[in-house]
């Protein structure tokens, strides 16, 4: 799939910027995918590293970026894995729209106030209560699903914790070599 | 962070998420299911103490038809077994007894005699004299001489003969009404029959009267005693195993007329709603004596009742006077705990 | 490593959020207090206590009126002679009730509450 993106990117005038793009959202695919591949204890309870790429694209390339790279990574993961408009599919679309519309505003209105650390716990329990809310309209509006949610909301604020770290450590890397 | 894992087939994520869900409401832990309905002409109360709804619904359903079934055999001013047996014994001749009211009728004679006869079943001309047996009982009360005429030919359990099956009156006016005792004999029917589908903790409540067997979990059930003066709790009875509580009050069944009122606990000796009592609560082990003992016991009356409960065989007694006072067994202050402001209280032990 | 102010606050914020789901999602809710009403061996009428409500029930003995109000529940007519439904008043508390044995009707207010598992009279 990389080689054929590449040669797909070669055949159109790009710009820097596209290149940026695709480098960008082809980590956070690789990410998707990988993420994909772990066995998880919860369906629903993943690490979601992938937003530390879109947390960093945020914050080095603004919104805009973080758009492009986020819709990049959920429409290939999806295609690579076999996903693709399944409800798997509709559920990390909805986190990810979600979870955008969220570090949106946040850096917005917060600006540099906001390190990595906190716009990752922010993306990560928006992506969880987006795709939440789509599992309970779309598919299973049963009360006990509710009970769920405290569980799912304390995963993802520790992995959001962990993400984060992890993002600002890669942040503080990048911003000293420009 | 995405709520299915990314597989190939995200039905298996879905399902195992459905029953997760599933798996949260419906972890069912073992709780009170309560029921009410109406039954053998009272109110009936089902407290079953499990963790198996359907079981608690069949149960339910189980009391209802049994409590209905018993009603009918065991009602005397309705066609029935015990409607006919009281036609056959005012005809004086020898015929065979419904197998339903033989063993109630043998009890009753047993019971009848222990209580010296205040316990009298065969009274139940004078019931229906006074209006008693109807569900809404109403004035006037009887002329004294209408009185008088039932008990000159002193109708007694003791003018039945019963041989084997076979069964007659030696005296015409001998009419059977066992409402007092059928509602005791019949939960305990009701409440055995519970415990051979598997019911383990329960309580079934008649009209106020109750047995419990089992506990709710690792605590004792809590009974309240309503206090004979209105609505509020008397007292509490904690039950641990199987047992009955029955009482008998003058506010159960009466009416007013002309400023006096006249309640069902009807005294055999005198024809007249017994006096000097206001209710009389028995523990026993066996519901349907509870029920019996409670009656005569409260006929017996403040001075008397010691004697009488001996003679049953009932250690558990607590009896409330007209003045308000509470005797009281040994055994029965041990058990209740009064709510509250507690009455002025005499210990008797029975002789 | 560092952490700005306002991402302690945010991780602050999310915390108490995800503590305050569980506190309320995890308890149970408290729906409102209902009454129910039987007539013969059936249910008529499941109806909460916070509405006012007047409800004509039949029975074998004639009409029984319930009336619900300011929270609570009562048997406002009833064709017994002696009033004894009536008589119990204002129906409020878990397992209160009114009973019109002439007229089969059992009037109770539902709920868990239960000083007592049961009680004697």
């Amino acid at each position: 799939m990389g080689v054929r993106q590449r040669e797909l990117l070669m055949m159109l005038p790009t710009t820097r910027e596209d290149h940026r793009i695709a480098w960008l959202a082809a980590l956070a695919i690789a990410i998707h995918i990988l993420e994909a591949a772990i066995p998880s204890p919860l369906p629903g309870v993943k690490p979601g590293l992938a937003n530390v790429i879109t947390v960093l694209v945020l914050m080095l390339f603004g919104w805009r970026m973080a758009v492009w790279v986020t819709v990049l990574r959920v429409l290939a993961g999806s295609l690579v894995i076999g996903t693709f408009l399944s409800p798997t599919f509709l559920l990390s679309a909805a986190g990810a729209a979600c979870s955008l519309a969220t570090l949106g505003l946040a850096h917005r209105f917060a600006g540099a106030r906001l390190s990595p650390l906190g716009l990752c716990v922010l993306a990560a329990l928006a992506h969880m209560s987006g795709q939440f809310l789509l599992a309970w309209w779309l598919f299973i509006p049963h009360p006990a699903l509710l009970k769920l949610l405290p569980v799912l909301l304390s995963f993802s604020l520790v992995f959001g914790l962990v993400s984060g770290t992890i993002a600002a450590m890669m942040y503080q890397q990048v911003s000293r070599s420009p | 962070m995405t709520l299915s894992r990314k597989t190939r087939h995200p039905i298996p994520a879905l399902a195992l998420l459905l029953c997760l869900t599933l798996l949260l409401g419906a972890c069912e832990r073992p709780e009170i299911h309560r029921d009410r309905f109406l039954a053998f002409g009272t109110l009936v109360e089902l407290n079953i103490y499990t963790a198996d709804r359907e079981l608690a619904a069949r149960a339910s359903e189980s009391v209802r038809a049994d409590l209905d079934y018993m009603h009918r055999a065991w009602h005397a001013w309705e066609p029935g077994p015990m409607g006919r047996t009281n036609e056959l014994l005012a005809t004086g001749l020898p015929f065979s007894a419904n197998p339903s009211v033989l063993p109630l009728i043998l009890d009753a004679q047993r019971l009848h005699e222990a209580s010296e006869g205040l316990f009298n079943p065969a009274m139940g001309a004078l019931f229906a004299l006074w209006g008693f047996q109807s569900d809404d009982p109403r004035g006037p009360p009887p002329q004294p001489e209408q009185i008088r005429a039932i008990l000159e030919q002193m109708p007694s359990m003791a003018d039945i003969e019963i041989d084997g099956i076979r069964m007659r009156s030696h005296n015409p006016a001998v009419r059977l009404d066992l409402g007092a005792y059928a509602k005791g004999y019949g939960i305990r029917e009701a409440m055995t029959h519970l415990r051979d589908m598997g019911v383990e903790n329960a309580i079934l409540n008649a009209g106020g009267d109750l047995i419990a067997i089992g506990r709710p979990g690792n605590r004792p059930w809590r009974i309240g005693v309503r206090n004979p003066d209105g609505n509020g709790v008397l007292a509490s009875i904690e039950i641990k195993g199987d047992e009955a509580i029955f009482t008998s009050g003058d506010y159960e069944r009466y009416y007013l007329h002309e400023g006096e009122r006249y309640h069902h606990i009807l005294d055999p000796r005198t024809g007249q709603p017994a006096r000097g009592t206001r209710s009389v609560t028995v523990i026993h082990s066996d519901a349907a004596e509870a029920d019996a003992a409670s009656t005569a016991l409260f006929i017996a009356g403040p001075e008397d009742w010691p004697r009488i409960a001996a003679g049953l065989g009932i250690d558990k007694v607590m009896l409330i006077d007209d003045n308000g006072l509470a005797h009281m067994t040994p055994a029965m202050e041990r058990r209740v705990k009064f709510e509250g402001s507690a009455p002025e209280i005499r210990i008797t032990p029975l002789p | 490593m560092m952490m700005t102010r306002a991402d302690a606050l945010v991780i602050l914020l999310c915390s108490l959020l995800v503590a305050g789901s569980y506190a309320w999602l995890w308890t149970p809710a408290a729906p409102a207090t209902q009454v129910r009403v039987v007539a013969g061996d059936r249910e008529v009428a499941r109806l909460p206590l916070d509405q006012p409500r007047q409800l004509e029930v039949a029975g074998p003995a004639g009409i029984t009126l319930v009336e619900i109000r300011d929270g609570a529940v009562r048997c406002a007519a009833s064709p017994g002679s002696q009033g004894i439904c009536q008589q119990a008043g204002w129906l409020r508390q878990a397992g209160d009730m009114a009973v019109s044995l002439p007229n089969r009707i059992i009037i109770e207010v539902l709920g868990d509450e239960w000083v007592f598992d049961s009680v004697n009279y």
